[in-house]
Order: C-alpha cells, then sequence, then structure tokens
C-alpha cells in the first residue's frame, strides 16, 4: 500500500512497484488509507507512508494500525520529506519498521522495501 | 329676738293648770306662742327629741318625776333652750334650788298673769343665748391658751391665778404647781426688781402694757430668756396682770451668731488689701472697705459712704465705670477678673487691677446694686513687663546669635546686629564703622536706619588716638555722648549728622582690640537705661565670635581658592571618567541590570528601560523576579544563587516580561561582583529576532524539503521507470510520465526563482530601482502568460484597466513579479470555472463607479488617509476560490508561511505574497487583503504614482 498526498509521486511509486511485480494498492492520505484497509479482505503485505498529510497524517495512521490486533504486524515504512530528530524520534516510538528520507534513489527504496518483505 | 312664733312644751300633769297657762299665753298679744303639752317627763322628754322647742315650762311635781329630780331629769334631756320651773306658792324655795341647779328662772304657780309669763319666757330665752354665747367664748379662749405655744398667765397680788400648759413647760412645771406661785420666784434674782417694777406700774395704772426681756428661772435653776409682753385687766373689781411670755434663747443665740458673722465679715472685709465697695443702683457708694478709704485717702470707710466714683477718678474713666455698671446691673452678667488701669484724680498715681463686679440682688432677686473688688496688681504688672523686655531682649539676641552664626560674611553679621540694635532701643540710626588698617581709622561701613533719613557711608568716624577710642579701649562699655560731655570728643562732634543729640558708641572687640564700633543716634536727648545699655552690649558680645568667625573664613577662604582649582580640575576628570562609563553603559543595546542584596534591582541602563518599556528608576528597589513569569523564577533564582557562589558568570535564556505583560525571549548572562555586598551585574538581551530568524529558517527547511524533496523524489522514480521498463510502458504511458517530469521540473524551476528572487531582495537591503513603469503594461504580460493556466483550470478571467496615470517609480521585473504572485495565487486556490477579477486603477481619484466592481469598501478604514486623493495607481486580485481561514491572517504575508495550505496538494514556497509585500514596501506602497474563508479572497495594492514634473500636486 502506498499512502502518499503527492499524486505524482504516488503514482510513480505505484507504477514502478507494480512493473516489478507488487500489486499495489493507493491511499492519498490516513484516512482514506484506513478506509482502503476497512474495505479489502486481506491486509498489505507492507505499507509505505508519507508523513505530512491532510486529514491523518502518518504518525497518526501508523498510531491506530499498532492499536489494531488485525494491522498491527503489517511492515511500516515512511517516506518522508522531513529530516527532523523528532520526526526520526517519534517513528521509533511508534515502531516504525522503517524510515525513509525524501529524495531516494528507486533501487534504495525498492531494496529496504524488499529487505522488510524477505524478514516476514 | 325673732319674731316668729315661740314653741312652748308644758310639762304639767294638772290638766286645769295646763289650761290655764295655756289661755295666758295664747292671749299674749306681743308674741306668738305654739304651745304643747305633756304630762310627765317622759312624754315630754320625748317631745324635746322630736319638736324644736324654744322654752320648757316645767312642773316640778308629775307622775313620774318630783321635785328637784325633775329638773334634773330635764337638763340631763340635753336640751339646750331655757327650762321655767313652775312651783306652787309654798314651794319658792324649791325654785331657787331649781334656779341654781341650772333652770332659767321660776314662776309660781297662782301668781302669774300673762305679760309676767310672756316677759319671763322672753327673758329667759334671752338670758339663755347670752349665756351660751358666754360659755362658748370661755371655751375658745381656754382651747387659745391650751394650745398656744407662747406663755400664758393671768397674776394678781403677785401670785400667778392662771398659766397655760406652755407657761408651765417653759419653767418646767405642771400647771398646778405654778398656780399660787409668787410670779418673782420664776425670775433669776438679777432681773426681780425689773419684773417687780413693771407689775407695780401696771397695778398703779402707770402703764397699761409692758414689753421686756428677762431671764426665767426654771424649777431645775436653769436660766433662760424670755420676751414678756404684758397687760392689764380689771378682775373681780382688782387690776390683774396677765401676759405672754416667749422662750427667746434660740432666737438670742441665732442673732449673736449672725452678729458674729457680721464682724468677722466687717473684719475681713476692712483688713484684706482688696479694695471692696458695695455701690447701689446709682452708683453711691454704700459700704466700702478701709483699703478704699485708704486709697482715696479718707480717714475712714464712713467718710467715703455716699460718695461715688467721680468724687476719686478722671471724670472720663467714671463715665466709663458708670456706663459698665449700669450695663452690668441691667443684665445681671457680673465681669470677673478683668484687668484695668484706674488713675486717681487726688495723686494721679496710676495702678493696675484685676476688677471684679457682681451685681446686687435682694431677695426677690431685684439688683439693689454691685459688690465690687478690685486686686491691685501694679507690682505683679510691672514685673510681668519686666520680663516680657527681657524675654524681648533674650529673643533679640538669640535671633542675632543664630542669624550670624548662620553667615560667615562680615558684613553680614554687622548688618543684623545694627538693624537689631536699631529696632530695640529705637535708635534713629545704627552704623558700624570698621577699622581701616592702612590709615589706623574707623571709617562707617554700614547703617541700618530709615531711608528717607540718608547718611554718608564711608565717612570718618574717629581716629585710632581718639578720646573716645580711649575711652571704649579702656573700659570696653559703650560710651555715651551727647550736650554734656560733647566738649570732651571734639572729633565726634565733626562727625555727627544734622540734628543728632544723643550718640552711643558700642566697642566690638576681637581679642582685646577693638574690630569694629557701633554708634546709635538719637535726634532727642535721650537717656538710656540700664537695661539698655546692658542689652548693646550683650549683643555685640554674642556676635563677637560670628565676627572672629567671618574673618578666619574669609582668610581660610582665599587661601583655598588655589586648592579648590586643583579639586575641581580633579572632580572633572573623575567624572569625564564616570561620564564615558556611564555612556558605554547607556549606550550599549543590551539592558544592563546591578542587583543589591535579595536581588533587588539598584541601578539600570537606558536600554534596559527601553526594552521592558519602563520610565527611568520605576523598578527601583524591586525584586528581579518581577520581570520573570513566576513558573521561570526558579530557573533565574538558580542561576543567581549559583554566580555568587561560584564566582563564574551564569548565561542563560528565559522568556522576561515585558512592562505590557508580554513575554519575550531573552538571553541573560549573569555576573557577580567581587565587592563583598553581593552585587549582581545582569545583561539581558533580546533574542525574539534571533529566534525569529530561526523560526524563519525552519519553515525554510521544512518547505524546501516538502516543495524540493517530494517533486524530486517522483521526478527520480518517474525516470527511473521510464528508463529502466522503456519497453514495457506504452507509447501514452511515456508521453504521460514526460509531461509529467516536465511539469514537475517547471515547479521546481519556478520555486527556484522565487528563492532566488527572495534572496535577490534580501542582497539588496532596501536599495531601489527608480526607472519609470508602467503598471498597466506589466499586467499585461502577466495576463498573457497566465492565460493559458486559466484556460486549463476554465477559470474567467477578467481585467478591467480604469486608464489614469499608470505610471510608477520601481523596476520592471519587480512590478510584473508582484502582479504574476498575486495572479497566480488566485488562480491556484481558485477551483475550475470560477472567476478570477483584476482590477487597475491609474493615478487618479476613483469614482464612485469604480467601487462597484470589484468592491473597494470592503477596504474602507484599512487603506491610507490619501488613498481617493488620486496619489496611487491601485491594483486589485479578487477571486471566488477557497479563501483563507482566518487564523492565517496575521501571517499571511510571512516568508516561508503556508499556514493552512501547507497540508493541501497545491504546490507553494510561501515566498509568493511576502515577496509581493516586500516589493511593494521597497516603493512606498503596500497590500491589504479581504477574505472570507470558503467564499473567495481579494487583494488590493497600491504604489504611489509618479508625478511629472508639471503635474499638479
Amino acid at each position: 500500500m502506498v499512502v502518499e498526498d503527492n499524486i505524482d509521486l504516488r503514482d510513480n511509486l505505484a507504477l514502478q512497484l507494480e512493473l516489478i511485480g507488487y500489486e499495489v494498492v493507493q491511499a492519498e492520505d490516513g484516512q482514506h488509507a484506513l478506509d482502503v484497509l476497512e474495505a479489502s479482505e486481506q491486509p498489505p503485505d507492507i505499507i509505505l507512508s508519507d508523513i505530512a498529510m491532510p486529514h491523518i497524517d502518518g504518525f497518526q495512521l501508523l498510531e491506530q494500525l499498532r492499536d489494531n490486533p488485525a494491522w498491527q504486524a503489517i511492515p511500516f515504512l515512511f517516506l518522508t520529506a522531513y529530516n527532523s530528530p523528532d520526526y526520526v524520534q517519534h517513528s521509533e516510538e511508534l515502531q516504525a519498521d522503517g524510515f525513509i528520507l525524501k529524495p531516494v534513489k528507486p533501487d534504495d527504496l525498492i531494496m529496504a522495501i524488499e529487505s522488510k518483505l524477505d524478514g516476514t | 329676738m325673732s319674731d316668729h312664733d315661740i314653741s312652748v312644751l308644758l310639762v304639767e300633769d294638772n290638766s286645769g293648770d295646763a289650761r290655764l297657762i295655756e289661755l295666758m299665753l295664747h292671749e299674749s298679744a306681743a308674741t306668738q306662742y305654739k304651745v304643747t303639752v305633756a304630762a310627765s317627763l317622759t312624754e315630754g322628754k320625748a317631745v324635746l327629741e322630736s319638736d324644736g322647742v324654744d322654752v320648757v315650762l316645767l312642773d316640778l311635781s308629775l307622775p313620774d318625776s318630783h321635785g328637784l329630780q325633775t329638773i334634773d331629769g330635764m337638763l340631763d334631756s340635753g336640751f339646750y333652750g331655757p327650762v321655767i320651773v313652775l312651783t306652787g306658792l309654798a314651794d319658792e324655795s324649791v325654785g331657787l334650788e331649781a334656779v341654781a341647779k341650772g333652770a332659767q328662772d321660776y314662776l309660781v304657780k297662782g301668781q302669774v298673769d300673762g305679760n309676767l309669763l310672756d316677759r319671763v319666757i322672753r327673758y329667759a330665752i334671752e338670758r339663755k343665748h347670752t349665756e351660751q354665747s358666754l360659755r362658748e367664748s370661755e371655751a375658745r379662749f381656754r382651747s387659745l391658751t391650751e394650745n398656744s405655744p407662747a406663755g400664758i398667765y393671768i397674776a394678781r397680788d403677785g401670785v400667778f391665778m392662771h398659766v397655760n400648759p406652755a407657761l408651765a413647760r417653759m419653767f418646767a412645771y405642771t400647771q398646778d404647781e405654778m398656780i399660787g406661785k409668787l410670779v418673782i420666784d420664776v425670775v433669776h434674782p438679777d432681773d426681780r426688781g425689773m419684773v417687780e417694777e413693771n407689775i407695780r406700774r401696771r397695778i398703779s395704772g402707770e402703764t397699761d402694757t409692758v414689753h421686756y426681756v428677762l431671764r426665767g428661772l426654771r424649777k431645775d435653776c436653769s436660766v433662760f430668756e424670755a420676751e414678756v409682753l404684758g397687760g392689764t385687766i380689771i378682775q373681780e373689781g382688782k387690776r390683774t396682770i396677765v401676759g405672754t411670755l416667749l422662750d427667746i434663747t434660740e432666737r438670742k443665740q441665732v442673732e449673736e451668731e449672725l452678729q458674729n458673722e457680721r464682724n468677722l465679715l466687717r473684719t475681713v472685709i476692712d483688713n484684706i488689701p482688696d479694695y471692696i465697695f458695695v455701690k447701689d443702683t446709682q452708683g453711691k457708694l454704700i459700704l466700702v472697705n478701709q483699703a478704699v478709704a485708704n486709697d482715696v485717702a479718707a480717714k475712714n470707710p464712713d467718710e467715703v459712704i455716699g460718695k461715688s466714683d467721680f468724687d476719686f477718678l478722671p471724670r472720663e474713666l467714671s463715665e466709663q465705670y458708670y456706663t459698665g455698671e449700669q450695663e452690668l446691673m441691667r443684665t445681671g452678667q457680673p465681669r470677673i477678673n478683668i484687668t484695668e488701669e484706674i488713675i486717681l484724680a487726688h495723686n494721679q498715681t496710676s495702678r493696675w487691677v484685676l476688677s471684679t463686679k457682681v451685681p446686687l440682688q435682694n431677695n426677690e432677686g431685684k439688683t439693689i446694686g454691685l459688690v465690687g473688688i478690685n486686686r491691685d496688681i501694679t507690682e505683679v504688672k510691672q514685673a510681668q513687663e519686666l520680663v516680657a523686655r527681657q524675654y524681648r531682649d533674650l529673643k533679640i539676641l538669640n535671633e542675632v546669635i543664630s542669624l550670624s552664626s548662620l553667615t560667615l560674611d562680615v558684613m553680614g553679621v554687622l548688618d543684623i546686629v545694627c538693624f537689631e540694635l536699631a529696632a530695640a532701643l529705637e535708635a534713629r540710626r545704627v552704623t558700624a564703622a570698621l577699622k581701616d588698617e592702612q590709615q589706623d581709622v574707623f571709617r562707617v561701613a554700614l547703617e541700618s536706619d530709615n531711608p528717607a533719613n540718608p547718611f554718608r557711608v564711608g565717612s570718618l568716624l574717629m581716629s585710632m588716638d581718639d578720646p573716645a577710642h580711649a575711652y571704649l579701649v579702656s573700659y570696653s562699655i559703650p560710651l555715651i555722648i551727647d550736650e554734656t560731655n560733647q566738649d570732651q570728643y571734639p572729633q565726634i562732634e565733626l562727625v555727627r549728622a544734622e540734628g543728632v543729640n544723643t550718640i552711643m558708641l558700642v566697642p566690638l572687640k576681637i581679642r582685646g582690640e577693638i574690630y569694629s564700633i557701633l554708634c546709635l543716634e538719637y535726634d532727642e536727648p535721650h537717656q538710656f537705661t540700664e537695661a539698655e545699655l546692658n542689652f548693646a552690649v550683650s549683643i555685640v558680645q554674642a556676635i563677637s565670635p560670628s565676627v572672629e568667625n567671618s574673618l578666619l573664613h574669609q582668610r581660610l577662604t582665599e587661601q583655598n581658592l588655589h586648592l579648590n582649582d586643583l579639586v575641581a580640575e580633579r572632580t572633572a576628570q573623575l567624572e569625564r571618567a564616570n561620564d564615558r562609563l556611564a555612556t558605554i553603559l547607556n549606550n550599549t543595546s543590551d539592558a544592563i541590570l546591578l542587583l543589591g542584596a535579595n536581588n533587588r534591582i539598584r541601578n539600570a541602563n537606558r536600554s534596559f528601560d527601553e526594552l521592558f518599556g519602563y520610565d527611568q528608576d520605576a523598578l527601583f528597589d524591586q525584586p528581579f523576579g518581577v520581570l520573570v513569569e513566576e513558573d521561570e523564577r526558579d530557573k533565574l533564582l538558580l542561576a543567581l544563587q549559583t554566580a555568587h557562589e561560584s564566582q563564574q558568570p551564569q548565561r542563560l535564556g528565559l522568556p522576561l516580561l515585558h512592562k505590557n505583560g508580554q513575554a519575550f525571549e531573552a538571553e541573560i548572562a549573569i555576573a557577580s561582583v567581587s565587592d563583598n555586598k553581593g552585587h549582581v551585574v545582569v545583561s539581558i538581551r533580546d533574542i525574539t529576532h534571533l529566534k525569529e530568524v530561526e523560526r524563519i529558517k525552519d519553515r525554510f527547511v521544512s518547505m524546501v524539503s516538502h516543495e524540493l524533496r517530494t517533486p524530486i523524489t517522483s521526478v527520480l522514480l518517474g525516470s527511473d521507470t521510464l528508463v529502466k521498463y522503456y519497453d514495457r510502458l506504452s507509447d501514452e504511458k511515456k508521453r504521460e510520465k514526460l509531461a509529467q517530469i516536465s511539469k514537475q521540473a517547471e515547479n521546481l524551476a519556478d520555486l527556484v526563482t522565487a528563492i532566488l528572487d527572495i534572496s535577490r531582495l534580501d542582497a539588496r537591503q532596501g536599495s531601489r530601482s527608480e526607472e519609470l513603469v508602467d503598471v498597466a503594461q506589466a499586467l499585461e504580460e502577466v495576463r498573457t502568460n497566465l492565460s493559458g493556466q486559466a484556460q486549463a483550470k476554465h477559470h474567467d478571467l477578467r481585467v478591467q484597466v480604469f486608464n489614469g496615470n499608470m505610471q510608477v517609480l520601481g523596476e520592471h521585473a519587480d512590478i510584473v513579479r508582484i502582479w504574476n504572485n498575486l495572479v497566480n495565487n488566485a488562480s491556484k486556490y481558485t477551483d475550475d470555472g470560477g472567476t478570477i477579477n483584476i482590477a487597475l486603477y491609474g493615478g487618479r481619484t476613483p469614482s464612485q463607479a469604480d467601487y462597484r466592481v470589484p468592491n473597494l469598501t470592503d477596504f474602507a478604514g484599512n487603506l491610507p488617509d490619501d488613498f481617493a486623493s488620486g496619489k496611487y495607481v491601485i491594483g486589485i486580485v479578487e477571486d471566488n476560490g477557497r479563501g483563507i481561514p482566518p487564523e492565517d491572517l496575521p501571517e499571511l504575508f510571512t516568508r516561508f508561511f503556508r499556514g493552512g495550505a501547507a497540508g493541501t496538494n497545491i504546490p507553494g514556497t510561501g515566498l509568493g505574497l511576502s515577496l509581493v509585500r516586500e516589493l511593494l514596501q521597497l516603493y512606498d506602497g503596500d497590500i491589504i487583503v479581504s477574505t472570507e474563508f470558503g467564499v473567495g479572497t481579494t487583494f488590493c495594492f497600491w504604489l504611489p504614482a509618479h508625478r511629472h514634473k508639471g503635474d499638479n500636486p
């Protein structure tokens, strides 16, 4: 699942992941992501989410996932433009599985996703 | 005798006799009789009880009583009228006996005819009446004498015949014991001759009454005084004496006491030194004491009686007293202790008295005169005046000493003395002469006098070899020169002013040498009292220390002048050094505080006052803590304590409170002063600006993160996908991706341009281009560039240009940038199909029509005062887009601020509006906004229209 408010980035992420062979679900913000999760029969294998988004941001999204037994085990990677120590700390507190800083080279991004999937 | 019928009770058992008598009574022509007949004593008594019987005719021989028993029985009945007994011829002696028993008369039956009977009855009634009166009179007399408090007696032949109880009580005998006693036995032996003589005079008929006092002798031989009023009566043909007697012992005692008191009072009055007098209502003296008599040179008080004030006092004074006393007697208001001066006419002496006058009233409260008491207080008065004079002298002395000790100027001291001496000794003028050291003479240096009487200041008074000088040196006391001795002092005569008669010269000596001579002048011959001489000497002596001090001071002053110059130079140097320090403190931009014990503020520099908004010294002695929010105080106190203990400077950042209650970020440096007084120097720097810069920097980073990193990531991914999977992508997809990448690169280029623009603006540091720019032309360029974008979003872009002077001073690119950013914003934040209105007014006064579209009135009150004057070129960009939330308005024009837009898809840098405003302000214009969230936004900006030379202002 890709959660990103910037439509161009989200589109590009989805396109490349699909071309690699993933099945990609898109959400434009945290609330949308929760709605999509509710609606789908099978939870995604991994979630890649922006932090700064309207309505429900990435932190709030992760928090809700961790509180829900059905979703708490889904590996969760942040992909964010903000490099502040506060953000890093907060994401660690929420036990995010990764913190990837924009801009990221596409190969590195794919590698990070695959390493998390291999671990499960 | 009354004329009514006489009611007769006839008690007669013999009806024949009764009939006969009845007939006789009825025959009487003179009197009408009403006869009731009773046949027995019992029957007769019964009649008496019921009937008003005037007379009873009583036969002694009755069936139920006989003889004299009958008269007794009748008299017992209580009948008060006359009873006439009827007897038989043989019983005439019984008739007499009956009369003796109480019958009024008796008649012998058979010897009676009508006339006799009538006369006897009438006489009997008459006699009985007289008898009754006598008896009542007797009873009254007896009652009087028995109850009288006065002693009453009757004496004949020197023996008491009758005494009343009061008399007996006086002499302590019983009445019985006294009756028959010789009168002279109850008289004190010494008075017996007088009493016998008084009795004799009355018995002999020489006099009828006597009035005298005797000493009575009681049964117990005690003596009392009695007053006797004696008279004479003839009793049984003999002259008998009667009298009343009063015990006057008590009255005598009271009279004696009164007399004693009167004597005592008189003695007191005659012997006290106060003048005591009593006047009648006309002011005539009716009583005076010996003191008054002595005062008016009379032999004794009696000589003064009957005279008045007019005989002793001057007429005017007497009249004044008379008026006052009349007023006093009229009102009844006493005058107590009034101080008055009395002048006696006979020797013209004056005396002061304390006068008290009190109205005198009789028992009925009527004023009958006045009592006066004058106390001579002449001596007291003189003593008081003496004391007052001495007090005044002392006061002047004290004044002179205190005034002269206040001044260190010799002339000032002398001036004070001259002034005071002239006033106190009533001199026409007082002058002070000073020794002229060069010429060995005294010259008048100053004077104190009447300005109308000018004097020659500086004239020669005397030389050192003058006899007057010699006198003053020898005796050290004032020298008085008048007509009697002026020949001895010829020099003085020369310099004396016209008309001056007497002068007094007083030497002022310092350490045995005459330093000054004071000269008092009088126009009239003047006798000085000892007190005046003493006063002059003491005054002059009193000031000599002051004069000496003044002289010393004068010398010291001269000597110290040089020293003073040196001190002044040194002081100036120190002050300059201090000034330098103060200048540094007051001109440093940091606020600097000096704290004393307990961290209280002792001193603050100007920057402190400016930074915190307080007036100078307003916080003096306030604790430093008042400048800090309460929950931050502990941090501050800890730092202060640490600075004290470690003697190491401490630094900390805290929000501090401005006077208006607003907190600002401050950097505080604390350094302990090593002066053992616990002083601490605190330096405070406002770092609000630094914080603000930091905040802007953070925003910039955040903006760059989001607005740069995300598109770049997207571009990287998109291009990577194109490269890696080129063959697997459809042509359409390839074109889409390439267009997307191109657009993102464009946005990135815009962003970089905006950042460069703002950096360029900063680099210019306020310098501006002065080229002429046509605002309408700039708008036209922007419109062309943007119309594509507007078309893409199907915006209705309307542009209205109201012609006028469109020239402003600035740089063309800047004006384009302003338009571009505003219109671009409108387009970005307005949904597809929205409307964007652009209006431009040249430099002319907007007409009413101009206000209609777009609506300028929204900005009323926020525009410059002369907005409508035509001095401005005004641009308006209005959209019906999403509007701006109210909370974003305050920072709308702040760099990198995006507010609510930060969380949207709309790309932006937070620089556009800030750049617009900064550019407008650079060219003396500005921008304001009117917006409603969800409805639309209108921006209105203005720039000063350029005035060509020759334009009307």
